[in-house]
């Protein structure tokens, strides 16, 4: 006779800050898995504990899209002109293939409807399920849960209010206390104005690098300064951003900057390494289009985002 | 114990009671941040702690084991001992003694106390196949491969269900590179 489960999976792998995790369903408990690949990290949350369940919106899945169009555009312009210029097979499959996968990818991420990311709050604190990143999986999650939880502690009446514990509750003699309301810090957008600064730079350096060519000293010195420059800049931007009350969209923009910038370095570091004998002026050629292109949506953004922020 | 409300994720602004167990998803006060409570009773009837009642014993009382002064409250589910109140300890509705918890621990009875398990599976796995990438490793990480494998085939595996496949991989792809690694070496001398 086959023994019955003890654990039922109720969320897919889904891939979080430090691996995999995978959230399961026990008898009297919820159990959220972090696999590490050598090991298996367990949180177990028992229903009776179980005190609130949030999920929120965030912007996971727009950032995935756009990180992705951007290599999308970048593999395109690629294969156009290794398809005009007759490249070898070999790297126009393999080129080929990646832009595929990568095409995928974006499908399935924009299939799986919008992220969210999940808090449970026990008694202890609160906990983000890293298992459950979209609302789809979280409202399923819900579904099976909520009754379990709810046939072990009752249900919620929203009478009980008022009767919070004294911290919270307004007696005669005290008014009722404010609740403590934590403000996101304060970001000038200084680290940010920086990167719109050096990307306008690299587009006016890519825009006369594209008619007059440097020469190949000069490029390495220029290109090995600004790469150390953005990732600087782009390192103090992200830090600042974190948990302030900067503009969603240009936070967005500075990870999607930190996304052009790597998938031009990986493409700088792979094309040559194919082609790059061959068609070397056709590589710096389309190279400098892309980072004109990339650079004047960015620049634009950041401009659009930022003005009139202090 | 104080109530600790919802708050919200990106500003930490607390949700108004309204937000809690609404249908759809309502937009934070302070942020916008567009989001989803459902609280239950326990965020508002927080688990009392403990109070232990120190009654003395009365004749004819069977007394705790541990505190013989004090009137046994129930059995340890685990060494069959009277326990009170204090050293009763409550795991998924069985009662235990901190010695027998304690016990339960170290010989990984208990399942859930674990807060980790390693994967000795994918230890043995990762052995036999991460020399492909330098083939003169193989001499050395396959029997190793085999041994952890051998060694871990018995060991408490992970809590979720799991199938021995990856020791099985791990053995014959340790030997197979064993085999090779002992060719490529007899090669060499004789060469």
């Amino acid at each position: 006779m086959k023994t019955p489960r003890e654990y039922t999976p109720l969320t897919r792998r889904a891939y979080g800050p430090a691996g995999r995790y995978r959230l399961y369903l026990g008898t009297d408990h919820l159990l959220h898995v972090h696999e590490e690949y050598l090991a298996e990290r367990y949180q177990r949350f028992y229903f009776c504990d179980i005190q609130a369940i949030s999920f929120q919106r965030t912007s996971a899945r727009e950032v995935i899209t756009l990180l992705h169009l951007l290599a999308l555009i970048g593999l395109a312009l690629l294969l156009a002109v290794m398809l005009s210029y007759q490249a070898p097979r070999a790297p126009v499959i393999f080129f080929g293939s990646l832009f595929a996968a990568l095409l995928t990818s974006v499908i399935v991420n924009y299939v799986r409807g919008q992220s969210c990311a999940c808090l449970l709050q026990t008694a202890v604190g609160t906990e983000q399920l890293y298992a459950v990143n979209r609302f789809r999986t979280a409202e399923r999650v819900v579904a099976r849960t909520r009754p379990l939880i709810e046939a072990v502690q009752g249900q919620f009446n929203p009478d009980d209010l008022p009767q919070l514990p004294p911290v919270l509750a307004p007696t005669a003699e005290q008014p009722p206390p404010v609740p403590v309301v934590r403000t996101p810090k304060h970001c000038t957008g200084r680290a940010h104005w920086a990167l719109a600064a050096l990307l306008a730079v690299d587009l006016l350096a890519s825009l006369v690098d594209l008619y007059k060519p440097m020469s190949g000293t000069l490029e390495t010195a220029y290109g090995l300064l600004m790469l150390f420059g953005m990732l600087g800049v782009l390192t103090a931007a992200l830090t600042t951003q974190t948990g302030s009350d900067l503009p969603g969209r240009v936070k967005l923009l500075t990870w999607t900057s930190l996304g052009f910038i790597l998938f031009a370095l990986t493409a700088s570091t792979l094309i040559p390494m194919f082609w790059g004998d061959v068609y070397q002026h056709e590589v710096k050629y389309w190279g400098d289009i892309y980072s004109v292109l990339g650079e004047i949506v960015l620049c634009l953004g950041f401009w659009r985002g930022l003005r009139g922020w202090r | 114990m104080n109530t600790v409300l919802p708050t919200c994720r990106t500003c930490k602004a607390v949700f108004p009671s309204s937000h809690y167990n609404a249908p759809g998803l309502l937009p934070c006060l302070q942020c916008g941040g567009k989001s989803r409570i459902i609280v239950f009773p326990a965020l508002l009837h927080p688990p009392a702690n403990a109070t232990v009642t120190s009654t003395a014993l009365a004749d004819g009382d069977a007394g705790c084991f541990y505190h013989p002064a004090k009137p046994a409250a129930t059995v340890c589910d685990g060494c069959g001992r009277f326990l009170c109140a204090l050293c009763d300890v409550e795991l998924s509705s069985q009662h235990f003694c901190p010695q027998c918890l304690e016990a339960g621990r170290r010989k990984r009875t208990l399942t859930r106390l674990e807060p980790r398990r390693v994967l000795y599976d994918n230890i043995a796995l990762v052995l036999a196949i991460l020399p492909v990438l330098t083939c003169f490793l193989f001499p050395v990480t396959s029997p190793v491969a085999i041994a952890v494998a051998i060694w871990g085939w018995r060991k408490p595996s992970s809590l979720l269900p799991r199938t021995k496949v990856r020791f099985i991989l791990a053995i014959v792809i340790g030997l197979a590179g064993l085999g090779l690694g002992i060719a490529y070496l007899t090669a060499m001398i004789r060469s």
